[in-house]
């Protein structure tokens, strides 16, 4: 800030106005001459000779001018007028150096027989550069030595003083002196200081210059931020007043090849190698991915082959940044030159890679904390041919190391390798750090002391196959193994998913551990599922540092900032079908059986719609997570009568609840209280499953507690959910909580014998998570046929058909969701049917009891004496007539070796269960190596493709015959009989799989392998050894009775 | 590297196999607890060859579980940085080659695979072809890989390796 003298600021004035005149046709040139580092040829004449000096020469009131010297731009363009007319007279004042001279001589030898022009316009292009330079600088060090001494205060220039101000108001004094000055100019005594300046560094004083003390006084007088009094008033000695002004600024030293960053013009902010430095010149040469306006050029050939003027580019333009391509300048209608190894185009100097050469003058350029991105030094390292790469890279770390990142990039015990130095390549293992000395124990034959480096000497080094973990960056925490180290990269393969990351080595560290990873970042986890936008979710397959990665349900994985309007999504109640109708929910296993991720299998994670998240720890890919449409997958397990045959997962809590069977109440939607024959027993039903429902149909019952603290009390029910219920006493004005089960409804019409306590099982079935937790009609059991003295005895004590059906087995019953528009209930609703025979019981026809199936399900434990033999039947039973005489065939003793028919599912659990029960007639198989495989045989192994023999048949000629199973259905085969190339419907529980020999191609109907196909390699005892399909499988052991001879195929 | 050594193991037994066929119900516990598992430090336990001694039982307290000291031989496997091993293609994608020797799972990357060999992901099954189309790797290929590195976790053992060396690659 300079408050100066009249004559100096009308020079000022004076300046500006003849920069704005030639302000305008300027900036076109002014942009060129940015971009490529020199001015044009037309201006060249007038600009070349300008020189600070000359001008500091002529015009020694400027000193001190700071403006100027900060701001380039400004000066070029007001310094304009003067210049053409200072050009002689500083060329005569300042002569050649003698540096100049000789290289004069020697070029001029060289060129000699050149022509005229010729050697002219090299000249001119030669030195474009140089009298950019010259701008900035005098040319001869010596010349600028000297000029400067003569430019040094002495005792004929004014003294300057520095004088006490209030902290903070530095400036505002200066402007007030400035206005003080200006003020007095008019009132005839103006002020006799010639400039008054504020230097930012110094805190609490400003500077005036003046001829003497009074003057200096004149003008503090009245300006309150200005101390008055003389002794807060200093006089600087003349040899001190250059200091005053001087700029300490610690310029850094470049090193060739480091790394800085341009600070203004179109390379703002663009990495930048140091080619050289000219320190005395200080301008510095920078290598840069130039930014050229192509479109710009192209139009200027245009409009220059119409004759006209090209409009000037577009001011904030900002060209790409691509390396020179002589081809594409050719392509637009320019011209460029080679010179040696370099291409001259528009003035500027590019190397043959494409690479622009230019001087900045170092203010314009950052040197401190540059670091390249990884992207920038690729771009660089391609073409740059034979540097050092270490040296780069150390440059690197040396530009971004202060003290403490020194010790912290370089850990005791890491090994190390030298990269720069007398010792180059040596590699060692760290010590200890100092500062930015480390000392290094060599790992060399000769040398057995631990050598001092300089940190920046040093690079970490990675052998491939080490295992390490980043510290620093994108993937900071990661762990993984190197796959492959390259000069200024590390690949590696990331523990945590099955992906690469490329990795400075700076940031990489030796370790053993084994990262967890980031498997957080805020409410998200990895594996959740989140919204993206109304009608998109996705779920997070990776997390790094501040960035999601999702793979939406269209199979694309984006990257989402936690937070950018994200939300979690909670799906685990969802519900949807696979493509043959099974229900699908979280969790469970499914195989893919189209689409692109044919063949893959997974667990259930997210269900949206009808998209499908599935993990799969086989698949490489987002962590094993993957996208599928439900339709194209089938729930594993599932046998392929899958209709009926959703596993019933949720289990019948006890088999002591008998009181309900699989009917459905008078009302479809009978979630009722029912009383039961039993007694007055309640049960209620939720007509829907939810936890703490609400249950409305106890609430002003009254009832007595029958258990704990309160029994024998008696009161209404206000408020009732499965499990408690909010009892009013009547005994005192006391609202009570009880358990249900320690309530039974006081009935005064009949005495109460059941309670509550009999439902845990059916509460705790109805509360867990079952997959029916669906409302639906059919589910609903009703108790009124079972409340017949009849039911219990027959359940109790004969086991034969007329209970039979009625079993435990029957209250899981209660929990098919699918019998689909199959009552199984007789229309007679109110009929108790405990006493019902089998045989009516068939002619009831569909409306029979059809699915009393697949009680898959462990917790349906009853000894094998009550398990019953009926029920099974019935699982086979709905609508078959064959059935019907294939039972009637048989006897059965109930509770003991009966045949099972569990169903049309089969459930390995249950099979477990049943394994007192063995296979009447299974192939061969004697009833001990039946129990051995924990197996009796259902239907549930029927599967297609496979060879069984009939068992049973009405007409005797199809008897013991073979046949392939083309298709099964609901208990029923479709049954090729080769023999007599005809296909028969058949009753699933007639026929018998066949076992298969050595090298029979054979299908697992049993267990955990099940519909897997492959080869019988041996069979050792009750055990075969098989090769599931593809050959790659290891070869498995199975029960021989849990393989069926395979159909040949083709049939 | 494959390696015959003297390991221990504690079997827990539960007390309903007291009785004759004690000592066969203690080793047929240990070949299914130790067969097949993989520790750090000696890598995969291949096969029990000999059960050296069956320690005196020890009756836990309030459980009746009881506790045998077994020494026994195994073969196992430990696979070393620098092993060469034979190994059956499991995977190939463009990020590399997942390949199985036995119990091992390992990883060649990419760039552990020689240049001239290409990842083709049109072809079905994806695979690695050399540019001459002579040199094919695709699931189900046996090939030649140097272990470079591995991953020792408690419970199991990640290699990666290379075929960038003579003679590895594709076995015929």
């Amino acid at each position: 800030m300079v408050a100066g003298s009249e004559e100096e600021q009308d020079m000022k004035r004076k300046r500006t106005l003849e920069g704005d005149e030639e302000d305008d046709d300027e900036d076109e040139e002014e942009q060129e001459q940015y971009r490529y580092g020199t001015t044009k040829k037309q201006r060249g004449g007038q600009r070349k000779k300008k020189s600070r000096a000359s001008d500091f020469i002529l015009d020694e009131a400027d000193v001190g001018d700071s403006d100027d010297e900060e701001d380039e731009d400004d000066w070029e363009d007001g310094a304009e007028g003067r210049e053409a007319a200072n050009q002689l007279a500083s060329l005569l004042e300042k002569g050649p150096t003698a540096q100049e001279m000789d290289s004069h001589r020697r070029r001029f030898a060289e060129v000699m027989e050149k022509d005229e022009t010729e050697i002219e316009k090299y000249y001119q292009d030669r030195y474009k550069q140089q009298a950019q330079l010259e701008k900035f600088t005098s040319t001869g060090a010596s010349n600028e030595e000297i000029a400067k001494q003569r430019l040094l205060p002495s005792v004929k220039d004014p003294s300057l003083w520095m004088i006490k101000c209030k902290p903070g108001e530095e400036r505002a004094s200066c402007l007030h002196l400035m206005r003080k000055m200006v003020a007095h100019l008019t009132t005839g005594q103006p002020l006799h200081i010639v400039s008054a300046v504020v230097i930012d560094t110094v805190k609490g004083y400003i500077y005036v210059e003046a001829f003497k003390h009074s003057h200096v006084q004149e003008a503090v007088i009245g300006v309150s931020t200005l101390r008055f009094n003389a002794k807060n008033q200093r006089l600087i000695r003349i040899s001190e007043m250059t200091d005053v002004l001087k700029i300490v600024k610690a310029v850094p030293r470049l090193k060739e090849r480091q790394w800085v960053r341009i600070e203004r013009g179109i390379y703002k902010d663009d990495a930048a190698q140091v080619e050289f430095v000219d320190e005395t010149a200080s301008s510095i040469s920078l290598r840069i991915i130039p930014r050229i306006d192509y479109a710009h050029l192209r139009d200027k050939h245009r409009f220059a082959l119409e004759g006209k003027k090209a409009p000037p580019p577009k001011k904030d333009f900002r060209p790409a940044a691509k390396l020179f391509a002589p081809e594409q300048i050719k392509e637009v209608g320019g011209e460029y030159r080679r010179d040696g190894d370099m291409y001259l185009f528009q003035g500027g100097r590019f190397t043959i890679r494409g690479f622009l050469i230019k001087a900045f003058p170092p203010t314009n350029i950052q040197v401190e904390e540059v670091k390249p991105s990884l992207a920038e030094l690729e771009a660089f390292d391609d073409t740059l041919d034979g540097i050092n790469f270490g040296q780069v890279s150390a440059e690197l770390a040396r530009s971004t190391g202060d003290v403490d990142s020194v010790s912290q990039r370089f850990a005791q015990g890491e090994f190390v390798e030298v990269v720069n130095g007398e010792l180059c390549h040596l590699k060692g293992r760290v010590i200890r750090c100092e500062g930015k000395r480390v000392i290094v124990q060599p790992d060399h034959k000769v040398l057995k002391e631990p050598i001092e480096f300089p940190a920046d000497e040093l690079r970490k080094f990675f052998k491939t196959g080490d295992h390490v973990r980043v510290v620093r960056g994108r993937y900071e925490g990661d762990t993984g193994l190197v796959v492959r180290v390259e000069a200024n990269q590390v690949v590696l393969f990331s523990d945590m998913a099955m992906h690469e990351m490329q990795v400075l080595p700076e940031d990489l560290q030796v370790s053993t551990e084994r990262a967890t990873g980031v498997d957080r970042c805020g409410q998200f986890q990895w594996g959740d599922l989140v919204q993206i936008d109304p009608q998109t979710v996705g779920v997070i397959v990776r997390i790094e540092r501040d960035v999601l990665y999702i793979l939406t349900m269209h199979d694309k994985v984006v990257h989402m900032k936690p937070g950018a309007g994200l939300k979690k999504k909670d799906t685990s109640r969802a519900v949807t079908c696979d493509s043959e109708a099974n229900q699908l929910r979280v969790k469970d296993f499914v195989k893919v059986v189209a689409g692109n991720n044919s063949g893959r299998q997974g667990e259930l994670k997210h269900i949206f719609r009808n998209y499908l998240f599935l993990h799969s720890k086989l698949v490489p890919e987002n962590g094993g997570l993957f996208v599928c449409m439900s339709r194209l997958v089938t729930l594993t397990g599932a046998g392929s009568i899958s209709s009926y045959a959703t596993p019933f997962a949720a289990a019948a809590g006890s088999s002591s609840f008998v009181a309900s069977s699989p009917r459905a109440g008078p009302s479809p939607i009978a979630s009722r209280v029912i009383t039961a024959g039993r007694g007055g027993s309640i049960v209620s039903r939720p007509s829907d499953v939810g936890r703490n429902r609400r249950d409305y149909k106890l609430i002003g019952k009254t009832v007595k507690v029958i258990h704990g603290l309160y029994k024998g009390h008696v009161g209404v029910v206000k408020d009732s959910t499965d499990t408690v219920a909010m009892v009013e006493l009547h005994t005192n004005c006391d609202t009570i909580t009880v358990a249900r089960n320690h309530i039974c409804e006081a009935n005064p019409a009949q005495p109460m014998r059941s309670n509550f306590g009999s439902l845990p099982g059916l509460y705790r079935d109805w509360d867990a998570p079952s997959p029916f937790a669906r409302p639906s009609p059919v589910n609903t059991p009703c108790r009124e046929t079972t409340a017949t003295p009849h039911y219990q005895d027959g359940l109790t004590k004969t086991p034969a058909y007329g209970g039979g059906w009625k079993t435990p087995a029957h209250d899981a019953g209660s929990r098919t969701p699918r019998l689909g528009g199959k009552t199984p209930m007789h229309p007679g609703l109110d009929t108790p049917r405990s006493g019902v025979r089998f045989g009516e019981e068939l002619e009831n026809g569909p409306d029979s009891p059809t699915l009393a199936t697949g009680w898959g399900d462990d917790d349906i434990v009853a000894d094998a004496n009550e398990q019953p033999t009926a029920d099974d039947r019935f699982g086979v039973a709905p609508g078959d007539l064959e059935t019907t005489s294939a039972f009637g065939e048989e006897t059965f003793d109930p509770g003991n070796v009966t045949p099972h028919y569990p169903g049309i599912d089969y459930d390995d659990e249950e099979d477990k269960d049943n394994s007192q029960q063995t296979s009447q007639g299974f192939g061969g198989l004697t009833i001990d190596e039946a129990q051995d495989a924990g197996q009796s045989l259902g239907s549930g192994w029927l599967t297609t493709d496979i060879q069984v023999r009939i068992t049973h048949h009405e007409s005797s000629e199809y008897l013991r015959l073979d046949g392939y199973v083309r298709a099964v259905n609901c208990g029923i085969c479709s049954l090729y009989i080769p023999g007599k190339d005809k296909v028969v419907e058949i009753a699933a529980t007639a026929v018998e799989p066949i076992l298969p020999n050595r090298g029979d191609r054979v299908k697992v109907i049993f267990g955990e392998e099940r519909e897997v196909c492959g080869k019988l390699l041996s069979v050792d005892g009750a055990n075969a050894v098989f090769v599931p399909g593809d050959s790659s499988a290891a070869p498995k052991v199975v029960p021989w009775n849990y393989l069926c001879r395979l159909a040949p195929e083709h049939l | 590297m494959f390696y015959h050594i003297d390991l221990e193991h504690e079997v827990i037994l539960h007390p309903q196999y007291f009785g004759p066929n004690l000592m066969d119900s203690v080793k047929q516990k240990l070949y299914s607890e130790v067969e097949g598992t993989c520790s750090g430090k000696y890598g995969f336990v291949i096969a029990v060859t000999q059960v050296v001694s069956v320690g005196a039982g020890f009756i836990q307290p309030g459980q009746g579980f009881v506790v045998y000291p077994v020494k026994y031989k195994a073969v196992v496997f430990r696979p070393f940085k620098g092993e060469v091993c034979d190994a059956v293609v499991t995977q190939v994608n463009k990020v590399g080659i997942f390949c199985e020797m036995g119990p091992l799972s390992c990883f060649v990357s990419r760039h552990s695979i020689p240049a001239e060999m290409e990842f083709d992901p049109a072809a079905t099954p994806a695979c690695y072809r050399s540019k001459d189309e002579e040199l094919v790797i695709q699931p189900d290929d046996e090939i030649r890989v140097k272990i470079v590195g591995t991953r020792v976790d408690a419970k199991d053992i990640f290699a990666i390796g290379t075929l960038m060396d003579d003679f590895l690659g594709l076995v015929n």
